[in-house]
């Protein structure tokens, strides 16, 4: 939780939530009733050639919604969101939430944000693959996650972890933050 | 025959101004507490406050600010009915042709609550209609786009949402 003396013009605060699961998916498409297919079938998904299922967007906006939640606190109140939704978000990514304040004018804030999908790939030790996970298996990174500089490696106990850090959700928000 | 931009303007401002049928949308905690647990929310104004004896006192939640996309977009979603929608029919037509020709070719594009409007918050056993009108409707980059404005109201006439849906409908769908 975050009070109106902790936020200045121009600071960032970090949010990480997930991993996102096949069986949350299909409850938010249970308690939502948008029951699409391409949400809960992974054959019908890759019928549809999506390479398995992907999450609702509206899930994905419903995390970004938590973490203002989390942000404001109980005495704090959300005032409006605003949402585009650019990438698919899959099973096993976890969303990064990235919170930027843009005007503070008495304890009303406005704020901009970057949801992210954090999707892994591989782990890699002595140049041999030694862990695969689903995005690998699928063939779910493009060439375009490739020329747009999605894919990152990050030092791990394990070895080298590969994963792509692709945007999800970008918008804004207005809130009103304790005193 | 391809049409120039002004024929696709002013074909698809035929929508403009159009209201979207009526929506009945009845809150319930269980799904209101559904959503919250879901998001991993823990706080008891929206999941309850657990009593001593282990049963959950529901009497005082409000709705997650997710959960006015249960009543705006998706299957359920007031927004939804654009997918019926016709022109008008042409000479020697029974129906008009679809505005959405593929479903499988929309997308959710933006969303914006405003929850700083709301009356009263969203809690459990309201009935609430969801009223809307196209704001917007357009091809841009190949793509119809369409902008509803949604108002969710109780049967007391309280707002307790305003929400803007944008969908977008890619090639194959719409033309």
């Amino acid at each position: 939780m975050v009070k109106l003396s902790d936020v200045e013009v121009g600071k960032l605060f970090k949010y990480q939530y997930g991993p996102v699961t096949r069986e949350n998916v299909k409850k938010y498409a249970s308690v939502s009733g948008d029951r699409n297919n391409i949400h809960i079938d992974d054959d019908y998904a890759d019928q549809m050639g999506l390479k398995g299922i992907i999450a609702h967007g509206c899930y994905s906006l419903a995390m970004v919604c938590q973490c203002l939640v989390d942000f404001i606190g109980k005495g704090g109140e959300l005032l409006n969101i605003y949402g585009e939704m650019r990438g698919m978000v899959r099973p096993a990514d976890d969303w990064l939430i990235s919170l930027t304040i843009e005007s503070i004018e008495d304890d009303i804030v406005k704020l901009s944000y970057v949801e992210e999908s954090k999707t892994l790939i591989k782990i890699e030790k002595d140049g041999e693959v030694i862990k695969s996970f689903e995005a690998d298996q699928r063939g779910w990174i493009s060439e375009k996650d490739i020329a747009k500089g999605f894919l990152k490696t990050e030092e791990t106990a394990e070895g080298i972890l590969h994963y792509r850090l692709r945007e999800a959700i970008p918008g804004r928000a207005k809130v009103r933050l304790e005193k | 025959m391809d049409m120039n931009p002004e024929e696709l303007k002013e074909k698809y401002d035929y929508f403009i101004g159009k209201k979207l049928a009526t929506k009945i949308h009845r809150v319930k905690s269980k799904n209101m507490v559904k959503l919250a647990e879901l998001l991993g929310s823990t706080d008891p104004k929206y999941i309850g406050v657990r009593r001593e004896d282990g049963t959950v006192d529901l009497s005082n939640i409000v709705a997650h600010p997710a959960y006015p996309a249960l009543f705006s977009v998706g299957d359920g979603g007031a927004a939804f009915d654009v997918t019926g929608w016709r022109f008008p029919p042409k000479e020697g037509e029974e129906k008009g042709e679809l505005l959405i020709k593929n479903f499988g070719k929309l997308l959710h594009t933006a969303q914006q609550y405003q929850y700083s409007r709301a009356e009263i918050p969203i809690q459990h056993g309201q009935k609430l209609t969801v009223e809307g009108v196209m704001e917007q409707c357009y091809i841009k980059s190949d793509m119809l786009w369409l902008v509803v404005r949604l108002f969710a109201r109780t049967e007391e006439e309280k707002l307790v949402v305003e929400s803007i849906v944008t969908t977008a409908v890619r090639k194959g769908g719409w033309e």
